[in-house]
């Protein structure tokens, strides 16, 4: 029985105690590592980017220099005008050179990575608040044709609840030089825009006007088609997924906008940004509601702006009297055009197709750039066709025949189910959801247009949420790899390089500034290796010569007396007190070299004690071994040795 | 002279948007195309696009003196007008660099005097396969979103009948139903655009002399070469 109860004990003191150093392994010690590799981290980041602004600033400074002459030269044939874009020149490098040297002295902290791969130009460590009440500016984006700036900033003190990480500040500002007809008209687009959810907030002073809007990191699709077509054949199976993938986002996304009762109205490439989890339309600076009284404009950008839009508008037509979401179905038929061939439609719907994108590919860019009647009648029509493209598995493989829109009703029969243009459509019916405030929703988005596909719409957002979450997690997951990623792991080494060359310069400079103390030894002499210098530096006690070349002989040493060798003995050994009980590696080596050029096997140094200045110590240095003895006890082991028959 | 021609003129006098956007859709890429050739190279895209602008505004304050029934081409007093819009831009482009050290930018010889009155062969070829291309435009735009598609596939595109029946999941005389309707729009609106955009007999005889008004086979073979021949000199351009 107390057998029993003695295992179950140690059962579960087992138990316990792996439970106990397990808590204490997770909770203490792994956050403890945790920070060590992480300050290490920071440690090789920092010499990494110290090393990097050295190198740029002696490049500039480099550079700098060479073109001096040129300006001197300049200067003496009068070419003024060569000589003012050279000093220009040599200004922006100095210029360059001391924000270099500034980064060597105050290193930033770093910039998001994401912000880093945004076009345009960052704040660094210039982070201004104060600006915009509630927001840090951190950034800033390369203006588009608006006239506004688009500042990228985080929140802090009084920013809205809820709000991104990351939001980009539209700003228009009148003292510098906004056209004021842009600012009215992003501001009637603002109201649109907050219905969608695009808004976060908004403000204006004497002369400004801005609004916040979440920032959405990634590059745009001009450039990501750019860089898609550099090798300018055929784009691959891969590449041709991606672009349709691309596509039904921007089609769902159109959806949204069609169905809240707005239209884009400017959708092109630049509009567009692409990241990991798809593509995303952005800037609503021309959003319109699809019923709005105005008369139509002809904003928008060539070649994926719709012919039509503009002789609509030539005509004086009213936004009401035409379907604004048709115009942005055309430009989403440009923009995939633009991805497959890498190049603008420059005739329409006519544009030749020059890369092997597959007929039903083709088919959907005719169909979506097709004449205003006969385009696809709605986003959802469109995206059904290029849902059905995304999900196969060789898009390129797909028949015109197996889309929705062609197996399931035929074109023609399709074709113009809603009002044409010019008939005046009837308003729409709207409800009205708050009487307080006059919020209101649109029943009827666009009379007369069949009812929307709303599985093709539920998939694209279904997509659209399980990519967030994959992101979501990927970024969970990036966090917790980043210190295994080999930038991690490059600056870890770096670190431990850096950390490990400290430890060996303090271990030399020890070992250079810490005398090791030379051990005093109670035995006899060791037995003669050969011959022996006698170097005497007792101020006092000449007579102590004697006695230690006497002591020698008696351990079988040959105790010579070289001039040469003592001279050099004096010069590279420390000799300056003519007291040395603390001998260094170096003065032992150096010592060990002068020996061995003269042929002696040691060297005695006969010197005073640093307790009596009248007794006689003698430093034996043999090989790389320094000892100290005292005479006295040295004159008893000789007497003792003398006494054994 | 046809009447299309004489109410179309009449309709730019009258200031119509409409008829000046067609007219901008018909010879804009021309007249670029024209503009870049005599820049040699050396005029930017931006500056060509303002000067075939420049050249429709100056087009707009003189169509009152264009007379139609003098047997003057429209594409000829266009070039004329494009050549002094040309003369203007490099006149204030020399007065700005005159004293600033820069040699002005050089052009191709004949851009100016060299032509004098005389047609110029291959523009005049272009300006008639912009006409066809404005015919094949109008005709996609009022026939039948299927059929053109069939045109394009079979006689553009140069598929076999069986292949598009088998893309587009119809039988072979569906394809061939769809071939007549595109190709019977597609002469309308040639005979349409060439009666509108022609000023003298050899303009109205292009068309003939191109092998535009034989029969079925011929008019696809003509009109398919035109099209591939100016895609290709557009994407020249």
């Amino acid at each position: 029985m107390s057998k029993l109860l003695i295992i179950l004990v140690v059962i579960i003191g087992t138990v316990i105690g792996a439970a106990a150093i397990g808590i204490l392994l997770r909770h203490l010690l792994m956050p403890i590592l945790r920070g060590i590799v992480n300050t290490i981290q920071f440690i090789g980041r920092l010499v990494i980017e110290l090393i990097c602004d050295a190198i740029a600033a002696i490049w500039h400074l480099f550079v700098a220099v060479l073109l001096l002459p040129a300006i001197i030269g300049c200067l003496l044939f009068g070419r003024w005008e060569s000589v003012g874009r050279m000093v220009r020149g040599l200004g922006g490098r100095f210029r360059r050179t001391g924000r270099r040297v500034a980064g060597l002295v105050t290193r930033p902290a770093g910039v998001p990575p994401e912000l880093r791969r945004t076009p345009g130009r960052t704040l660094g460590h210039r982070r201004r608040s104060g600006e915009f009440p509630g927001w840090r500016l951190i950034g800033e984006l390369q203006a588009g044709g608006s006239g506004a700036r688009l500042l990228i900033a985080e929140p802090a003190d009084g920013a809205p609840d809820g709000a991104p990480d990351r939001v980009v500040i539209k700003c228009f500002d009148l003292s510098g030089g906004s056209p004021l007809g842009q600012m009215i008209r992003e501001s009637r687009a603002l109201d649109g825009a907050k219905k969608l959810g695009l808004v976060i907030e908004h403000d204006h002073d004497e002369t400004r006007f801005w609004y916040v809007m979440p920032f959405i990191p990634g590059t745009h699709l001009a450039q990501t088609t750019t860089a898609m077509h550099t090798n300018g054949g055929q784009l691959s199976e891969a590449a041709i997924a991606r672009s349709v993938g691309w596509c039904r986002d921007l089609l769902a996304a159109l959806g949204e906008y069609h169905d809240a009762g707005f239209w884009h109205k400017d959708v092109k490439p630049e509009n567009i940004i692409i990241n990991d989890t798809g593509a995303h339309l952005v800037d609503f600076g021309l959003v319109t509601p699809l019923q709005s009284a105005m008369t139509l404009t002809t904003h928008g950008t060539e070649y994926f702006r719709d012919p039509e839009l503009v002789r609509q508008a030539l005509r004086g037509s009213k936004v009401s009297e035409v379907d604004g979401a048709r115009f942005d179905l055309y430009s989403a038929g440009a923009v995939l055009y633009y991805i497959v061939e890498g190049t603008f439609p420059a005739h329409g719907n006519l544009s030749r197709f020059d890369i092997e994108s597959g007929d039903a590919i083709r088919w959907v860019i005719r169909r979506a750039m097709a004449d205003y009647h006969k385009r696809y009648a709605t986003s959802a029509e469109m995206l059904a066709d290029v849902a059905f493209l995304a999900a196969s598995r060789n898009p390129r493989l797909v028949r015109p025949a197996d889309l929705p829109s062609v197996s399931s009703a035929p074109v023609q029969n399709a074709a113009s189910p809603k009002p044409s243009v010019g008939d005046v459509c009837r308003r729409p019916r709207i409800e009205v959801s708050d009487w307080w405030s006059g919020r209101y929703r649109v029943r009827d988005a666009v009379p007369g247009a069949p009812r929307l596909q709303p599985d093709a719409f539920e998939a694209a957002r279904r997509a659209r949420d399980s990519r967030r979450l994959i992101r979501d997690e990927r970024r969970q997951r990036r966090s917790a790899a980043r210190r295994s990623s080999f930038g991690g792991l490059a600056a870890f080494c770096v670190g431990l390089l850096v950390l490990g060359f400290i430890w060996v310069v303090v271990l030399e400079t020890e070992e250079v500034w810490f005398h090791e103390p030379v051990a005093m030894s109670t035995q006899p002499l060791p037995d003669g290796q050969g011959q022996v210098l006698i170097v005497n530096n007792h101020p006092r006690r000449l007579d102590a010569h004697a006695a230690v070349r006497t002591a020698l002989e008696e351990r079988g040493w040959q105790p010579m007396e070289d001039v040469d060798a003592e001279a050099r003995l004096r010069r590279d050994f420390p000799f300056d007190d003519g007291l040395q009980t603390e001998v260094d590696e170096a003065s032992k080596r150096a010592a060990h070299a002068v020996l061995s050029t003269h042929a002696f096997a040691a060297a005695a140094i006969v010197q005073a004690s640093s307790d009596d200045p009248n007794a006689v110590q003698v430093l034996l240095l043999t090989g790389d071994e320094a000892t100290l003895y005292d005479l006295e006890v040295l004159a008893k082991a000789a007497g003792s040795i003398q006494s054994t028959p | 002279m046809h009447q299309l021609t004489t109410s179309f003129v009449r309709r730019l006098r009258d200031r119509d948007e409409a008829a000046w956007f067609e007219l901008w859709q018909v010879f804009g890429p021309i007249l670029r195309g024209q503009l870049m050739k005599w820049g040699n190279g050396r005029l930017g895209m931006e500056t060509v696009r303002d000067l075939s602008q420049e050249t429709l505004a100056a087009l707009s304050k003189s169509i009152e003196r264009f007379d139609p029934t003098r047997g003057v081409r429209f594409s000829t007093w266009l070039l004329a007008i494009a050549r002094h819009a040309m003369s203007d831009e490099i006149d204030r482009r020399m007065a700005l660099k005159r004293g600033a050290g820069k040699r002005p930018i050089h052009l191709q010889e004949d851009w100016m005097g060299g032509l004098g009155n005389a047609v110029d062969a291959d523009y005049e070829q272009r300006i008639f396969e912009a006409k066809v291309a404005a015919a094949i435009r109008r005709a996609e735009s009022s026939s039948d979103f299927m059929s053109f598609e069939v045109y394009r596939m079979r006689v553009l595109d140069g598929r076999s009948g069986k292949d598009v029946a088998v893309q587009l999941g119809v039988s072979q005389p569906t394809i061939s139903r769809h071939l007549q309707q595109a190709r019977g729009e597609l002469r309308t609106r040639l005979t349409e655009i060439v009666a509108t955009w022609s000023f003298t007999p050899e303009e109205m005889a292009e068309a003939e002399l191109a092998g535009l008004s034989g029969d079925d086979t011929l008019f696809d073979e003509a009109l398919a070469e035109i099209w591939h021949r100016a895609a290709s000199m557009d994407s020249e351009c």
